[in-house]
């Protein structure tokens, strides 16, 4: 039996190896994402225990709270620097973090390794040992205007020592500096792609807007002592009552840390990739089972004689199951292989949305090898497992029958099942978004709902294609009809192969309702909300910020009748973590440009006083609070107060779920930036000039009118959503061979039809045009399912998100025109193989075929 | 040839073959499946040729019908030279001028009887001639099976479409392949009747192959191959002395 089953997947190679492309690249994708992301992983753990390996200690403020990127800590007094030093055999430095301090080339333009990279402001640290960067060029900071930048700044804006190099700080109007040195983060020119800007202690601190303070104090022993007991010995001769209150740990203990906090955010992106990966793979397992079952269903007659010369049913299940799982390993191992080049791939794309991630050398662990491993070998063979049942079924009598006449079109069970798992599969859907059930409920509705059309699929398949291959057999004469009966004779494979299309489409119709009905409500939102000339948005990606000074410089700027600056900032609000921000006016009587539509309550945003909130209605809703509630406010620095709900706003701001009065939010978290800047002006170009003029100053800030940055608000999303697409391509790809896999079974099977056919007269071009038309029909009909369930899963996703600020439910009708028009042609492109090899047929032989 | 020959000026010639020869392999294993064969089939006529198996009559046929290519020789359809068209031409010439019936597997599943029917025409993008393809359906007695799918046909309706579609474009010459192969005597005979009328009543020209001297016996001429070359001929010939010939070339 064994042979039997060896010779015949040898005599259908190109089967196989179509088959095989499935599992090779599902596969492949989940390899590359394990392994991207354990590169990743890896480069960032090294860097970590390499930056804190001299660390032998660290004394900071105690976390006020934890946010999704580490906690939120207070600074302490730099009189402790003075303490820790005076110890025996410690040297002791202050360390300053700030974000957001934008270096500029000498025409004041900002530095920035990639668009939106991170650009940090730092202090000096003397002690070379304590001190991640190295210096490479010039002398460290000694002056208040000095300044040591990283190479890769350095050599890019091509700056030489002495420069006088304008720099943007968070909190302060922008000023000259003197580039005096420059330094290498380890062996590389930039720390992970992030600027550097590091200046004397005393700028720093004053750049951070809080003087007297360092972010931590790091320390080291001279005596080689244990990090346990320096840390010990540190803790003992601290203040007990300091204020904050203090925290010592050792240097292994904030590698772990800061390890951790990493991996929990690669972990999400980590996730990210893998649901698309699991996406393609379930695609492949639609095209694996519709493989397996036309091969089956081609062998009939051999496993009727099978069966006839005596072997038994088990044999007849184990000879496919075997094949299966020959496939599924072979196919496996060779994606594994290939998933490790295409990690780069991933990065490559990646970076090419602008998302940059730093990557050393290729990490492969042994679970980047035996789940991607596992998991080709499971849906190889559970995808063949029902084809092979099927197939020890065939009675000996069906190897007397010509042609199998598939009838699953119009079975009633077939129906019954269907809808039922339909059913089910809605159910626990809505069950997932509505009620408790979570985001896994939600994926597995989704699943179920997919299967449950494709178990549909069979039914819809004759009548729906009749139509779709209507204008075909209407215009393309007989080649077009018969490539529509061919879609129709075998409704279940047509449906499959279609189903496995679907499944993409059906979740970039998704990704389009939930996109242009978020980025309409969120431009909505703008529309209604924000009545000023202008928009200052920081960064390239609306990441960083720029000083709050630019409020009373641009307010001071001629035709400019009013500015309103936003700053934002991690709180705990209640018991969750959250951004909260805080509203800045230039004239608080006249300042009307942020209007947030208070649904209750009727202080303005911009007057809360020093213990006010306002709070957008749902979040009111969900923490049970009312107009004049107490609401218990955690900020990093200054402990917890209690805060009067004194207005509530409209679903759906895109400015947030809670501002704080600007007095509030400088006690609280005096570090944060301003992110925005409304202009009012009146309208001249002189206006325009004078805004730009201040600007020069803020080289981080980017002005727009109202309607740009509406327009760069929906382009930030479309770009995300663009990686989407491109992470969702896999899946499509996959389907393709599957639709180009079964014209190629299915014109196998034909051969003799296909003989005589040209034998009377049919043109290789209209024979070509035949196989084409029929797999554009197979493609369409796949998009056609695809896109009714995912604008319904749209709408559904889309109504229950109507309290996170989606308003509205936007059906992008010129997206999904493009979808059918790039599914025809992605029809033709499956179906050019096939219909080469059809046309190639020999006439003769085809004729002759048994 | 002979008495036939010196007619074929008068008749005109629907078919020729010319020192026709077809080798399959090269030197010991060569194979002359046709060996420079002269055959002229004329118009009008119920032609078969007939030999034991591997004597070279499918070969020759699929020649003289555009399917299969000669090593040697050439072949012309009337005044049309095939030998040495391109695919395509042939591909042409077989839907405009050329009708076929095979011995199995002649209908397309997925069209009706009549869709059969027409099939070269509608590849052709052409109007049936709907008075004469009404006639011919008529002939073969499937009015009421037209809007039926071979699979709802009986062996012997599906070669009555068959021939039909051969003929319903009146095409210059039908080629038969063992149209009868599959069909048990009562249905064959159905079906050659239909093909002996067509030549008489619509002057149809035919050339058909076969192994069945009861099936030649409906021709009006029959060539008798025999390794690759003609060996004999036989004008209004007879069951019984076909059969007697048939057994001295050893079938």
């Amino acid at each position: 039996m064994w042979k039997v089953t060896l010779k015949g997947l040898w005599s259908h190679k190109v089967r196989f190896l179509l088959t095989g492309v499935a599992v090779v690249l599902g596969v492949a994708f989940v390899t590359g994402t394990l392994v991207l992301s354990a590169t990743i992983k890896s480069t960032f753990d090294n860097l970590f225990t390499d930056v804190y390996k001299n660390t032998g200690a660290v004394v900071r403020g105690q976390a006020a709270f934890k946010t999704d990127f580490g906690d939120a800590r207070p600074n302490i007094p730099d009189s402790l620097i003075a303490t820790v030093q005076a110890l025996p055999d410690v040297k002791a430095a202050g360390s300053i973090q700030i974000q957001n301090v934008g270096l500029t080339d000498k025409q004041g333009k900002l530095i920035e390794h990639n668009p939106g990279s991170p650009k940090f402001g730092s202090a000096w640290i003397p002690d070379p040992k304590l001190n991640v960067y190295k210096l490479v060029e010039g002398h460290a900071p000694r002056v208040a205007d000095d300044v040591v930048v990283d190479k890769e700044s350095f050599d890019s804006a091509s700056l030489r020592l002495g420069d006088r190099i304008l720099i943007s700080s968070p909190k302060e109007t922008p000023q000259k500096y003197t580039v005096v040195g420059v330094v290498k983060f380890g062996s590389q020119n930039t720390a992970l792609g992030s600027t550097a800007a590091i200046f004397t202690l005393p700028t720093a601190q004053r750049l951070a807007d809080q003087p007297g303070t360092v972010t931590q104090i790091e320390a080291r022993s001279t005596n080689g002592e244990s990090q346990a007991r320096l840390a010990q010995r540190i803790r003992a001769a601290l203040p007990a009552d300091a204020n904050p209150k203090l925290q010592v740990v050792t240097g292994n203990a904030i590698t772990k840390e800061s390890q951790n906090n990493l991996n929990s955010i690669l972990s999400i992106f980590n996730t990210f990739l893998l649901v698309f990966a699991i996406i393609a793979l379930v695609v492949g397992a639609f095209l694996i089972f519709n493989t397996f079952s036309i091969i089956v269903q081609q062998r009939t007659r051999e496993m009727a004689l099978l069966r006839a010369i005596g072997a038994n049913r088990r044999q007849v299940v184990n000879s496919v199951l075997f094949e299966s799982v020959l496939v599924g390993l072979l196919a496996s191992v060779v994606g594994i292989v290939a998933g490790v080049f295409l990690s780069r791939g991933l990065k490559a794309l990646i970076d090419a949305f602008g998302l940059t991630i730093p990557a050393g050398n290729t990490v492969v662990h042994a679970n980047a090898i035996i789940v991607p491993l596992l998991l080709g070998l499971v849906v190889t063979v559970f995808s063949a497992l029902f084809p092979a049942v099927k197939a020890s079924r065939v009675p000996p009598i069906a190897a007397m029958r010509d042609v199998s006449i598939d009838e699953s079109g119009t079975s009633k069970s077939r129906l019954f099942i269907g809808s039922g798992l339909l059913m089910v599969a809605l159910a626990v859907l809505f069950f997932g978004l509505f009620g408790s059930g979570g985001l896994a409920l939600v994926g597995v509705g989704v699943l179920f709902t997919f299967v449950s059309v494709a178990v549909l699929g069979p039914i819809l398949a004759r009548p729906v294609a009749n139509v779709i291959g209507a204008p075909a057999a209407r215009f393309r004469g007989t080649p077009g009809s018969l490539a529509r009966e061919n879609a129709i004779r075998n409704p279940r494979r047509t449906s499959i192969t279609a189903a496995a299309l679907m499944i993409g489409v059906g979740i970039v119709a998704v990704l389009m309702v939930f996109v242009a009905s978020f980025t309409s409500s969120f431009l909505g939102g703008i529309d209604r909300q924000v009545q000023a000339t202008y928009v200052v948005s920081a960064g390239s990606n609306g990441n960083g910020g720029f000083s709050p000074t630019i409020q009373s410089d641009l307010a001071a700027a001629s035709g400019v009748d009013g500015v309103t600056t936003f700053r934002y900032g991690f709180a705990k609000v209640g018991d969750s973590v959250t951004q909260a921000g805080a509203i800045s006016v230039s004239d608080p009587a006249a300042n009307k440009m942020f209007d947030p539509e208070l649904t209750s309550g009727s202080q303005p945003l911009r007057d809360l006083g020093p213990t006010g909130i306002a709070i957008q209605t749902d979040k009111a809703k969900s923490k049970h609070v009312q107009l004049g509630s107490r609401l218990p406010v955690t900020f990093p620095t200054g402990g917890t107060q209690s805060f009067t709900v004194r207005s509530i706003y409209k679903d759906g701001s895109p400015f947030g779920n809670y501002f704080v009065s600007g007095s509030a939010f400088d006690k609280g978290a005096p570090d944060a930036p301003a992110s925005y800047a409304l202009v009012q002006t009146d309208g001249s170009a002189a206006a325009k000039k004078s805004i730009e003029q201040v600007l020069k100053k803020y080289p981080s800030a980017k002005l727009q009118t109202r309607a740009e940055f509406k327009q760069s608000v929906a382009s930030q999303v479309n770009q995300i959503l663009g990686l989407m697409y491109a992470l969702l391509a896999m899946a499509i790809v996959i389907a393709l061979f599957g639709i180009s896999n079964t014209l190629g079974l299915s014109i196998l099977e034909r051969r003799r039809e296909l003989g005589l056919l040209r034998a009377v007269g049919m043109t290789r071009r209209q024979l070509r045009s035949t196989v084409r038309w029929e797999s554009v029909i197979i493609s369409l009909f796949g998009t056609l399912l695809g896109l009714v369930i995912g604008l319904g899963f749209g709408w559904v996703l889309v109504v229950s998100l109507k309290g996170q600020g989606i308003d509205r439910l936007v059906i992008p009708v010129l997206q999904i025109a493009l979808v059918v028009i790039l599914a025809a042609l992605a029809g033709v492109v499956a179906a050019l193989l096939p219909a080469r090899r059809a046309a190639k047929l020999d006439i003769l032989s085809s004729i002759a075929t048994e | 040839m002979t008495a036939t020959a010196a007619d074929s000026t008068q008749t005109a010639i629907a078919a020729r073959a010319e020192h026709a020869s077809k080798v399959y392999g090269a030197g010991e294993a060569e194979v002359r499946a046709l060996d420079d064969i002269t055959v002229e089939f004329q118009t009008g006529r119920f032609s078969a040729i007939m030999g034991p198996s591997g004597s070279g009559k499918s070969t020759l046929l699929h020649c003289l019908a555009g399917l299969d290519r000669l090593t040697g020789g050439r072949i012309f359809l009337g005044d049309l030279q095939i030998s040495g068209m391109s695919e395509k031409q042939l591909t042409l010439v077989r839907r405009d001028r050329i009708g076929f019936v095979f011995q199995a597997y002649n209908l397309i599943p997925t069209l009706t009887a009549y869709e059969n029917i027409v099939l070269p025409m509608s590849l052709a993008g052409r109007k049936p001639d709907q008075a004469y393809v009404d006639g011919v359906i008529d002939t073969v007695g499937l009015r009421n099976r037209l809007k039926h799918r071979p699979s709802e046909l009986s062996g012997g309706q599906q070669q009555r479409v068959a021939v039909a579609r051969a003929l319903a474009s009146r095409p210059a010459i039908v080629f038969a392949d063992e149209p009868t192969g599959n069909l048990d005597s009562k249905s064959g005979a159905e079906v050659l009747t239909f093909m002996a009328q067509a030549v008489r009543d619509l002057g149809q020209t035919i050339v058909m192959v076969t192994h069945d001297p009861a099936a030649a016996g409906y021709s009006d001429r029959v060539v008798f191959l025999a390794d690759g070359k003609i060996v004999d001929e036989m004008l209004e010939p007879e069951a019984g002395a076909i059969l007697d010939r048939m057994k001295k070339l050893g079938a």
